[in-house]
């Protein structure tokens, strides 16, 4: 449980402390006045000098008033003293303890923000790692993922491109057997004499007689 | 009378000398009873007939070559319908009886460079 150290409680304690030291004195006091009481010897023995009984317990009175005033003057002056001494060493004291618990609350204050400190940096530091980590795996995950699409894509690509390169020269190739056809019906038809043709034509009907006629 | 009608009948080889010969007899320029026209005309459009694509203009001996060829294996007097077409290059395209043959070189040419 920590001590609070605040004006307030300052005040309640020295407040306390004086109202003892109050009592303290009253109660000596009172004492002291009755000790006093009690030492007074009756006037009456005293055969010195014949003065009446009420002229004796007079005098008597009045000395013992002065005696008793001064020695009341002295104890308060004393215990004013003691209090004062004691007040201030109390004081001293309080102020002393404070001090120290301002010191131990304020070493105790460093320790903690500097456990706080050190807790935050760790906790930073365990957080920034935890972050890094889990930043390193989405990277590598989306890494992973663009690059297999695109590997993807890219195999697509090459893949239209090997079909239409595939069309194209297909249609390249009609075209020149196409021409090379030509080129050839051409060459042949001119090259071919009259005798050819009508060799060829009855070849022809030969073929006819055996699949058609 | 009937053997005049056959000479007739025998010298018609193509689908032309066929339409001339019909084309007389309908402007009744032959010498001929009613009845024998009658019967020419019959003999005459039911002569089977068989189509020719070649790829040359041919000689009158060799159309009398292949009539007389078809009518020797065909056992029948048949109508040549001759068409000219230079594209074919040589040999024959021939149709007969609704069936119909490619024998020309333009189609061996054509397969040749499909194959290649």
């Amino acid at each position: 449980m920590t001590f609070n150290p605040t004006e307030q409680n300052i005040f309640l304690i020295i407040f306390f402390i004086l109202a003892v030291i109050i009592v303290v004195v009253f109660i000596d006091t009172i004492k002291l006045f009755k000790k006093e009481k009690k030492v007074t010897p009756p006037l009456k023995s005293t055969p010195s000098r014949p003065y009446s009984t009420n002229e004796l317990i007079s005098k008597v009175s009045e000395d013992f008033k002065k005696q008793l005033e001064e020695s009341v003057n002295k104890e308060i002056e004393k215990n004013i003293r003691e209090l004062k001494s004691n007040f201030q060493e109390t004081s001293e004291e309080i102020i002393k303890n404070y001090r120290n618990q301002f010191e131990n609350g304020n070493q105790e204050v460093k320790k903690v923000i500097s456990e706080i400190s050190r807790q935050a940096a760790e906790e930073t530091k365990k957080t920034s790692e935890i972050l890094l980590e889990e930043f390193s795996q989405k990277f590598g995950e989306i890494y992973h993922l663009t690059r297999s699409a695109l590997n993807k894509k890219t195999i697509e690509a090459g893949q239209e491109i090997e079909n239409y390169k595939k069309e194209e020269f297909k249609k390249i190739d009609r075209k020149i057997y196409q021409i090379l056809g030509e080129v050839a019906k051409k060459t042949i038809g001119k090259a071919v004499d009259l005798s050819d043709h009508e060799k060829l034509v009855m070849e022809a009907l030969e073929k006819a007689k055996k699949e058609i006629f | 009378m009937e053997i005049k009608t056959e000479r007739l009948i025998e010298k018609i080889r193509t689908k032309e000398e066929l339409v001339f010969l019909l084309g007389e007899i309908a402007e009744k320029k032959l010498v001929l009873e009613e009845e024998e026209i009658y019967e020419l005309e019959k003999k005459l459009r039911s002569l089977p007939e068989i189509k020719l694509e070649i790829a040359f203009y041919p000689s009158d001996d060799f159309i009398s070559k292949i009539s007389w060829w078809l009518e020797k294996e065909l056992g029948q007097k048949t109508i040549l319908d001759i068409t000219v077409n230079l594209k074919i290059v040589a040999g024959a395209i021939i149709e007969y009886k609704g069936n119909w043959r490619d024998f020309s070189i333009a189609k061996k040419i054509n397969q040749l460079l499909a194959g290649s």
